[in-house]
Formats: C-alpha cells, sequence, structure tokens
C-alpha cells in the first residue's frame, strides 16, 4: 500500500494557455477525465514534467480547480444517458451556486473548460446556471440577459409561433 | 490555439453546448420562449422541444397537426412523453378535416414502407369518424387516441423511447368489491398499446418507461404484457401492473420481453407486491429467460426498515431469508440489484438492512421501528447482542418521554448532558426539583453543592402546593405524549390518574420513583437515598451517578453497599451540569406558577 502511494506521485503540474505552471494535488486534477487519461497513458513516470492544457488560461483553469478541490470527494458521475437530462434544472448545491457568482464571460469560460476537461458534473452546473437564467424570461429578455441581436423578420418569427404553437399550451 | 480573454459570449459556446443548457430548461413554455430569442437559439430550443416531445391533454393533435405542415421535423423526434394521455376527457377528432386526412395519408406514405402495416393505420384512421361506437378501446386507449397516436409514433421514424402514464382500467373491468379475488383472477393480461400502435413500436422502442399514476385511478392496474416490445432493453415499470391485487405476481418471463438488460420496479405503495415479485423474478433469471438483464432498480416510495415490515403481511416465514439469499445469488449472475428508498429516491442498501433485521430481536426490531431509525443503524451502534439486550431492557422498563435521547445517551462514549435531561425520568425530577430549589433558594446558602434531603424537599412541596401542582400537570402532560410515542405506557396513565385521586400526593411520587428504579430487591432507605442523589444535585458527580439502581445488574448490589462509605469522601464533581439550562427551567416553572394564580 505504501509503495502504491509514492509510485504515482500525489502533486502534478499543469501548464495553462498563457504559459503558467500551476502545481496541483493528483487527487484533485483527477476529476478532468482528460488529465486523468493522460496521466494513466503516462503511466506515473514522468509526472514531474508539467501538462499542457493549451485551450484554458491561468484564471480560468484556477477557477476550474478551485470547484474539483472542493468536489474532490464525490463519487465519480454515474452513467447518466441522455434520456434522463432533461430533468432536475434548478436543483444545485449552495456552494456551487456560490461558486458560479461570476460575470458571463468566466461563466462560459468554465463551461468550455469543463467541456474540454472532461469534467461532466461542472459542465452540468455551468449548463444549469445558464438555463437557470434563461428560465422565466421573455424572448426579448433573454436578448438583453446575453447581449444578443434579434435576427429575426417578423414573418420568421411568426412561423416559429406557429410551429411551436402546440407546445404553448401550458 | 489560445483564446482570446476578451469577449466570451453566449454564442462563442459550440451548439453541442448550447443544446445540453436548453436540455437543462424543463418547461415547453421557456423553451418557446428561447426559439424566439435569436436564430442560433431557435434551432437549439426547437431541437430540444421536438427531441424529447413532452405532451399534455390533448397537445398530441396540435403536433400531429404540426408535423402534416413539417414533414421534416417528425424525425427529430427521440423521445416522446405522453404524460397522463387519458387525463382529459373527449378527443376532437372533428377538428381533423378532410385536408388534413390527406396530408396525413401522404406523410404516412413516405413514412410507413411496409404496406401492410399503413393500410391497417390508414384503415383505423378513414373507418374512424362517426363509426366507432363511443368508449371502445384499443389496448388501454380509446379509438381516438390510439389514432392519433400511431399517426405519430409511425411519423417519428427516430423514436426510440416512450414514456406515458397509464390510464385508468376500463369501467367493464372496474372491481367489484365484494369478490375481489374473482375479478382480479379473471382479468388477463392486456398490452399497453395495441393494433397498429403495437405494430410500430415493435421494432422502434428501446426504452419504455411507464409511470405510476399520478391520481387516483381505481383498485386496479392493468395487468400489463411487454413480451411483444422485441426492441424493448430498458424498462421502467410499476410493480402494481406485473403483481395483481391478490399478490399473484405474472410469471416475468411471459410478461416481459426477453431481450431486456434494465429494469426499474417501482414499487408503489404495497411493499408486498415487491417480495410476490422478486421470488418469481429470480426463478424466471436462473431459469436463463433474460439471458441479457444486467442491471434491476427497485424504487420505495418509504424507507428500508417499512419494507422489511411489509414481510409481515407475507405468509412465508424464511421469506427475508429467501430474498438476501436471493440478493448474493443475483451478484453471481452479473445482476446489478439497486435499490432507492422515499421520496428522494436515496440509495439504500436493502442486503445490510436485511442482514441487521435478521440480527436484531423482533422486540429490538419493534424499539427501533418506534426511535424511527433503520436497522442497520442499530445494529451498527451495538454489534454486540448483550450490549443490546441490557440496554432494550432498560428502554422497555422505563418506558421513556425521548427513547431517541435515551439511545444516545447509552451509546455516547462520553456523557450527553443535553439527552440525559431530555430523558423523562431525569427531566421530570429536575423539574419538580428546580421548583422547590426556587422557593428554598433564600434559606440555603450553597444550592449547587446542598444535596436537599427527602424532609426538606417535602416540606418545599408543602409549602409550594401551588408550583407542584403545575410541576405534577407537567409530568401529567409529557406523559400524555410519550404515551403517543410507545404503546407500553398506553395503561400507565390511567391507572395513575385513578392512583392519584385515591393517595395523597406525596405517596403518587414515591410509587412513581419507585416505578423508575430498578425492582431488584434492595432496602428501601438504600433506595432513595441513591436515587435522590443524582436528581437532587446540580454538579455532575459520576460517583453518585453510579450509585444510582439502575445502572448496575442486581448482584452488583452487594458490592456497591461496600463501596458505598469507601467513596463517600474523596467524591468531587467533575463535570458540572449546564446551569444556565438549571435556571432556565426554573424561571419557566416559576413563570407558570404565576400566570396560574393570576388565572
Amino acid at each position: 500500500m505504501a509503495s502504491a502511494s509514492t509510485d504515482a506521485a500525489k502533486v502534478i503540474k499543469v501548464t495553462t494557455s498563457d504559459g503558467i505552471d500551476i502545481t496541483v494535488d493528483r487527487q484533485v486534477a483527477e476529476r478532468s477525465i482528460l488529465i486523468k487519461n493522460l496521466l494513466e497513458d503516462l503511466g506515473g513516470e514522468s509526472t514531474d514534467e508539467p501538462i499542457p492544457i493549451p485551450n484554458v488560461n491561468e484564471a480560468v483553469m484556477k477557477k476550474v480547480l478551485e470547484w474539483c478541490e472542493h468536489h474532490k470527494a464525490d463519487p465519480p458521475a454515474s452513467q447518466d444517458d441522455d434520456s434522463d437530462s432533461r430533468k432536475k434544472s434548478t436543483d444545485i448545491e449552495e456552494w456551487d451556486q456560490k461558486f458560479m457568482q461570476v460575470d458571463q464571460e468566466m461563466l462560459f469560460e468554465i463551461i468550455l473548460a469543463a467541456n474540454y476537461l472532461d469534467i461532466k458534473a461542472l459542465l452540468d452546473v455551468g449548463c444549469k446556471t445558464v438555463a437557470n437564467m434563461i428560465k422565466g424570461k421573455s424572448p426579448d429578455e433573454i436578448r438583453k440577459t446575453f447581449n444578443i441581436q434579434n435576427d429575426f423578420t417578423p414573418e420568421e418569427e411568426d412561423q416559429i409561433r406557429r410551429e411551436n404553437e402546440w407546445a404553448e399550451d401550458r | 490555439m489560445s483564446r482570446p480573454r476578451a469577449r466570451c459570449k453566449i454564442s462563442d459556446l459550440p451548439p453541442e453546448l448550447r443544446l445540453s443548457v436548453a436540455a437543462k430548461l424543463q418547461s415547453n413554455s421557456d423553451l418557446c420562449r428561447l426559439s424566439l430569442a435569436n436564430k442560433q437559439f431557435q434551432d437549439v430550443a426547437q431541437d430540444t422541444l421536438l427531441k424529447n416531445l413532452k405532451l399534455r391533454g390533448t397537445t398530441i393533435r396540435k403536433v400531429v397537426k404540426t408535423l402534416l405542415d413539417r414533414p421534416d421535423l417528425a424525425c427529430k423526434i427521440s423521445h416522446i412523453d405522453l404524460g397522463d394521455y387519458e387525463s382529459e376527457a373527449g378527443s376532437a377528432l372533428e377538428s381533423f378535416g378532410a385536408s388534413d386526412l390527406l396530408k396525413c395519408l401522404q406523410l404516412l406514405k413516405s413514412a410507413v414502407v411496409d404496406e401492410d402495416l399503413r393500410y391497417w393505420i390508414v384503415s383505423t384512421m378513414v373507418s374512424q369518424p362517426g363509426t366507432a361506437p363511443p368508449g371502445v378501446r384499443f389496448g388501454s386507449y380509446t379509438h381516438n387516441r390510439t389514432f392519433f397516436l400511431a399517426i405519430l409514433v409511425a411519423v417519428a421514424s427516430c423514436l426510440m423511447s416512450l414514456t406515458i402514464e397509464l390510464p385508468a382500467v376500463a369501467p367493464e373491468d372496474t372491481v367489484n368489491l365484494l369478490s375481489q379475488a374473482a375479478q382480479f383472477d379473471k382479468q388477463g393480461y392486456q398490452a399497453p398499446f395495441e393494433g397498429p400502435v403495437l405494430a410500430v413500436l415493435r421494432n422502434r422502442l428501446c426504452h419504455f418507461n411507464i409511470s405510476e399514476p399520478a391520481r387516483w385511478k381505481g383498485l386496479a392496474m392493468h395487468n400489463l404484457v411487454l413480451h411483444d416490445l422485441d426492441a424493448l432493453t430498458r424498462l421502467s415499470v410499476p410493480l402494481a401492473a406485473l403483481v395483481r391485487k391478490n399478490m399473484i405476481a405474472n410469471p416475468p418471463h411471459q410478461v416481459l420481453p426477453s431481450g431486456l438488460k434494465h429494469l426499474e420496479l417501482q414499487v408503489g405503495a404495497d411493499g408486498q407486491r415487491f417480495y410476490s415479485f422478486v421470488g418469481e423474478l429470480f426463478f424466471s433469471i436462473a431459469r436463463r429467460l433474460f439471458p441479457k438483464l444486467r442491471q434491476i432498480d427497485a424504487y420505495f416510495p418509504f424507507c428500508p426498515r417499512s419494507l422489511i415490515n411489509f414481510v409481515g403481511y407475507t405468509d412465508d416465514v424464511g421469506m427475508l431469508e429467501m430474498v438476501e439469499e436471493i440478493l448474493q445469488k443475483l451478484d453471481m449472475f452479473g445482476i446489478g440489484f439497486a435499490t432507492y428508498f422515499g421520496k428522494e429516491k436515496k440509495l439504500g442498501d436493502l442486503g445490510s438492512e436485511l442482514n441487521a433485521r435478521l440480527e436484531l430481536s423482533d422486540t429490538e426490531a419493534w424499539l427501533t421501528a418506534m426511535r424511527g431509525e433503520q436497522y442497520s443503524t442499530t445494529l451498527a451502534r451495538q454489534p454486540d447482542p448483550i450490549v443490546r439486550r441490557k440496554a432494550m431492557v432498560l428502554e422497555t422498563r422505563l418506558s421513556l418521554k425521548n427513547p431517541q435521547d435515551l439511545g444516545r445517551l447509552f451509546s455516547s462514549p462520553t456523557l450527553d448532558l443535553e439527552s440525559l435531561s431530555n430523558v423523562r425520568f431525569f427531566g421530570g425530577i429536575f423539574g419538580g426539583i428546580q421548583g422547590t430549589n426556587k422557593s428554598k433558594k433564600d434559606s440555603s446558602s450553597n444550592v449547587s453543592k446542598t444535596i436537599l434531603t427527602e424532609q426538606n424537599a417535602d416540606s418545599a412541596l408543602e409549602n409550594t402546593s401551588e408550583i407542584e401542582a403545575k410541576n405534577e400537570s407537567k409530568e401529567e402532560k409529557e406523559e400524555q405524549k410519550s404515551e403517543t410515542n410507545s404503546p407500553a405506557a398506553t395503561e400507565a396513565p390511567r391507572l395513575r390518574s385513578k392512583r392519584k385521586a385515591r393517595k395523597p400526593k406525596k405517596a403518587i411520587k414515591d410509587k412513581r420513583k419507585r416505578r423508575f428504579f430498578s425492582s431488584a430487591p434492595v432496602t428501601g432507605t438504600e433506595k432513595e437515598k441513591s436515587a435522590d442523589a443524582l436528581p437532587l444535585e446540580l454538579t455532575f458527580d459520576p460517583n453518585k451517578w453510579l450509585k444510582v439502581r439502575f445502572f448496575e445488574t442486581p448482584g452488583d448490589a452487594r458490592s456497591r453497599q461496600e463501596a458505598d462509605t469507601n467513596s463517600e469522601a474523596n467524591s468531587e464533581p467533575t463535570c458540572s451540569f449546564s446551569r444556565s439550562r438549571a435556571e432556565k427551567k426554573k424561571k419557566d416553572v416559576v413563570r407558570g406558577a404565576g400566570e396560574r394564580t393570576e388565572g
């Protein structure tokens, strides 16, 4: 048992897109399936060499690792398939809610990073947060929230309304 | 390829991420509004709406109509949630005009390749308006509903998964309360769908989720046969649809498709069904009738303890042992068995609960239930059966106010003062004494260290009869409260009130005190002495504590007597009882008495 813990170094380094090395517990970093697989491929030998993460910058990486640190003891994600994905949107645990209180820019960066690093639970929380920002808002409010332009002609809008008529019921 | 830090917008998210955001939106109306935000969102929102088609009431008609105009949308549907498809009364085939029917025919022509099947659907359709007498059923559904369902499932070529809440059993099958058993035995199996719908779904439906009825739909449920759904790999079904009301389980290999990989059972309020079914299911599995089955999930609306207690309703004596064995055997067959309990669907280990129940005696199990605990909790706390039995004897004998606190008191390695004062016996005596302490406060200089003698306390009681009366009623109330918790105490208050009428207060008090303490033979003075030592003192003295009868076995009486004299000298208070708490109680008592006199 002792040999196992010495074999796999406890601390690893990652290099972010802006060339900064971050030292992190291996257990924490392995919340990312991407890093976990990488480490497994390396076979635990060259762990003192930093792992390049070219798609994530330092600020976002730190934020993501903060989340990983808090959730390092969580059980591994269950194999929920797509059919279950459309339920329970508001349920975000309190710590995660606070964690996600960042500006939109950061929020989307976190979502992208979670997607790239393959951290399903974090991606889930991110998507839920965005979904909660959409919930109960009118199309105009949604556009204002995300600062996007209305690119429909009145005819197109009518068309969509007709197509979605069945769903407007309740 | 580092992304510029500036301006990461929602439009920077790739389409698949936008889709997963939209998938988190539950309500159709949110998705509708989202689709009107801009073109990017329109695609995402409409795809989500159609991919997981959520239908309620009559919306199926509108969807079919939409699909007639936009046939290209039909292939996006992969899941249909029909909800309580039967809930809205009536159907509006009338709104389906001649032009719609024509469009419908064309759509079917392109969607359904099999000519016979197409003819079948069409014939249902054209024979439909007017000709079918009202109330004629196709499978579980009325004619009109079957018609819309047939078109929808026929054109949705990518449909894989379906969720539905079964309608009520048709009136002709309604239960005759007087001859239930006979009625239920007559009732045959029934497919959820028949005719063209079944023909379409046979080779297409992979996941089928039959939800439990959300509203009262009569005593009976459909006895489902799903054997015909050849492509089905994952099934979620209420157990009531597989086990009859008389608790005879339909042979699983006759009603479930053999290609099943994942079976979810919604056990419902009647846990007895679980026992009927699990045996039958295992029998089929052992005969290799479900070669692909890998996972069984069972959902119970109650806690593991309740599930185990349902075994009392079954006739089999060795049922628990049997279920335990089945769980082990399933593991050998490589089939996972997960149990989820309560409304939150918390994962629980049925195996360990069963094991714990089999370890505990019936009385222990009863007491565990009284405390609202799970069997495994009780067993984990006191794995030693002798210790458990001792604690149990105390618990029954004292029939205490807060039995859960007693458990905490005895299980805690250190002294848990809160539970100590919560337990009725201590709390009760403390309440009485603090009243007297208050009145004697001026005369006795050192309240915390003085041990009041029996005579002292009695004279105080006489002086402050009003406070005593208050305490009396308080205790009486508490006892009544405990009565609801423990049926064992049911007789006690009634007897006590009789006694109260006949005897003076002091006698009652003594009598009660005696009742609380061990019934082992000791001299009266000794008993009172040790009994008073504990509750009258406001600081906690472990040596005195040990002297109190009920913490010892009767055999220790003599040795204690000897030790008594020796330890008297070096008794030092080591742990002081929370003063603020005691003071607060005092205040309460006095205020209560004040109110009493005012009233």
